[in-house]
């Protein structure tokens, strides 16, 4: 499986992708964006299997990033994983077509327990 | 801020400081910040007003940025000796700072946002200066990070 992971934190792409690897999904592909700009061109180019994405972003926030591929026609499994996490936010992206939130910070634990549905 | 805003627990800080730096982190009472240069991320609430600051001496802005990413203790050592923060472990912090959100989101106080980070010197901004001297809540606390040291930290809610 490959795994999209977008945030304009260089060091949150690091502790997610150390993570995955803890939670037991070491085994499989990772690829980076710092933006929603850049994420929707790597979905485009990589075709993922799965994206996690922050929420706030420059360029293009992780629910435009969302919204974006969702008119496009992308029905990649999307899920945030985000210091905000309000109900409003929730909905925002339950709405739009995300699967999950993951909120920060976050352990092995909360992350297999998320993505194991998705993932396996 | 409203005046139903609470600080969390020390536990709760320490809890969240553990969770993020994969450290054990002790936070307990502590002092005012005295020492120079000191560091303040900002938080706004959605019309770009400051609601809340977050504020580290030098050490703890280090040690925790050197933390997040596993940067070793001389590299953060050498941050302290030097008086200035690298580009790295500057940009880790402000992560740190942005998960620190969840000290002020909490029970029905507006929701506010890491905003950006400024140190002094060269001196804050007037109007950062301006909330540090009139902040309606603050809390001193010290964080001591395994393997790494301590600092201190104060939280403002204006």
């Amino acid at each position: 499986m490959k795994i999209l992971i977008v945030d304009d934190s260089k060091a949150m792409r690091l502790l997610v992708k150390r993570t995955l690897r803890l939670a037991g999904f070491g085994d499989h592909d990772t690829i980076e964006a710092t933006n929603g700009s850049e994420a929707i061109g790597v979905v485009q180019s990589e075709q993922p299997d799965l994206v996690l994405s922050d929420w706030n972003m420059p360029e293009m926030t992780g629910i435009q990033l969302l919204q974006s591929l969702r008119e496009q026609g992308t029905d990649v499994n999307f899920g945030f994983v985000t210091t905000e996490a309000s109900e409003e936010m929730r909905a925002m992206a339950s709405e739009a077509g995300a699967r999950f939130f993951i909120t920060k910070p976050f352990t092995p634990e909360s992350m297999e327990k998320t993505l194991t549905p998705i993932i396996g | 801020m409203s005046a139903l805003f609470s600080f969390p627990a020390l536990d709760d800080v320490s809890d969240t400081l553990s969770l993020l730096l994969n450290k054990q982190v002790s936070v307990t009472q502590g002092s005012p910040i005295t020492t120079s240069p000191t560091i303040v991320g900002t938080y706004i609430d959605q019309q770009g007003n400051v609601g809340a600051l977050g504020l580290v001496d030098l050490p703890l802005a280090s040690y925790t940025g050197a933390a997040l990413t596993m940067i070793p203790t001389d590299t953060a050592a050498s941050n302290i000796r030097s008086g200035k923060l690298s580009d790295e472990i500057r940009e880790n912090l402000q992560e740190v700072f942005n998960i620190m959100v969840a000290f002020f989101n909490q029970g029905n106080v507006p929701h506010i946002r890491y905003h950006q980070l400024h140190t002094s010197p060269p001196e804050f901004p007037g109007d950062i200066n301006a909330l540090l001297n009139a902040a309606g809540q603050r809390a001193d606390i010290e964080v001591d990070i395994q393997g790494y040291g301590a600092g201190k930290m104060s939280l403002y809610a204006v």
